[in-house]
């Protein structure tokens, strides 16, 4: 459906003669990514209103995007698998957040340390349907890593004054650490 | 008018295209198929 409607757009603007036939590929695929992050934002949104949780839900949709770019990780096959996917880590974490109040900045620690190993071993991973290369590869794990130390301070600046969003926050990390272990199974089970 | 408004969603739908070639995740969500053609501009880029 997504891809339709990205390609419904496409189509209007050639026959407006706005673009040219030949490079209507590209529109569509950047019309299906906005689209796509738009459905995304709506479902944070939800949810964070529902749960009365609307910076909490942000603060995951901001760490989700911005360290899964560089580092990749387990993407379901279908936008429909992926937008029940994102909503149900979405709201995992946001509940998660609240239940985890208590904790120590220790189990904090180690969560991060979770998501620290997978990104020194794992990063960046691609995916099938887009491909990186070995020089992107080598910068993107620079990246990763820098952004993972941004994570870390964030994340003690957090626990210092706003302790719930210090959960949030890693408790988003660990989620991202665990696609990436997913997608690594994944693919090792298909070579099998 | 018409047709500033539909180079702006022109443009919109291009640097979208663009800035998401060659991530590894764009926005997190299920990644289309990237064209060919964004990867040779990403190259000449």
């Amino acid at each position: 459906m997504i891809h339709k409607f990205a390609q419904m757009v496409a189509d209007f603007l050639c026959d407006n003669d706005t673009i040219k036939e030949e490079e209507k590929e590209i529109y569509i695929y950047g019309y299906e990514i906005i689209i796509s992050n738009i459905v995304n934002f709506l479902i944070i949104l939800s949810l964070g209103l529902l749960l009365h949780q609307v910076i909490d839900g942000f603060l995951f949709y901001i760490v989700f995007v911005i360290t899964r770019q560089y580092c990749g990780g387990y993407h379901a096959n279908t936008y429909l698998k992926c937008n029940i996917l994102f909503g149900t880590l979405c709201l995992v974490t946001l509940c998660f957040s609240n239940m985890l109040y208590d904790t120590s900045f220790i189990s904090l620690f180690i969560l991060f340390l979770i998501y620290i190993g997978c990104i020194l071993e794992y990063a960046p991973i691609d995916n099938e349907h887009k491909k990186i290369s070995a020089e992107d590869k080598k910068k993107y794990r620079k990246i990763s890593i820098w952004i993972s130390i941004l994570w870390s301070a964030v994340d003690i600046v957090l626990f210092c004054t706003a302790k719930k969003y210090a959960i949030t926050l890693t408790i988003t990390l660990v989620i991202i650490a665990m696609l990436m272990v997913i997608e690594i199974n994944r693919r090792k089970e298909l070579l099998e | 008018m018409k047709k500033d408004l539909l180079r702006v969603i022109a443009k919109l739908g291009y640097n979208s295209a663009i800035k998401a070639a060659g991530a590894a995740s764009r926005y997190g969500t299920y990644q289309p198929e990237e064209p060919e053609v964004l990867q040779k501009l990403r190259k000449d880029k």
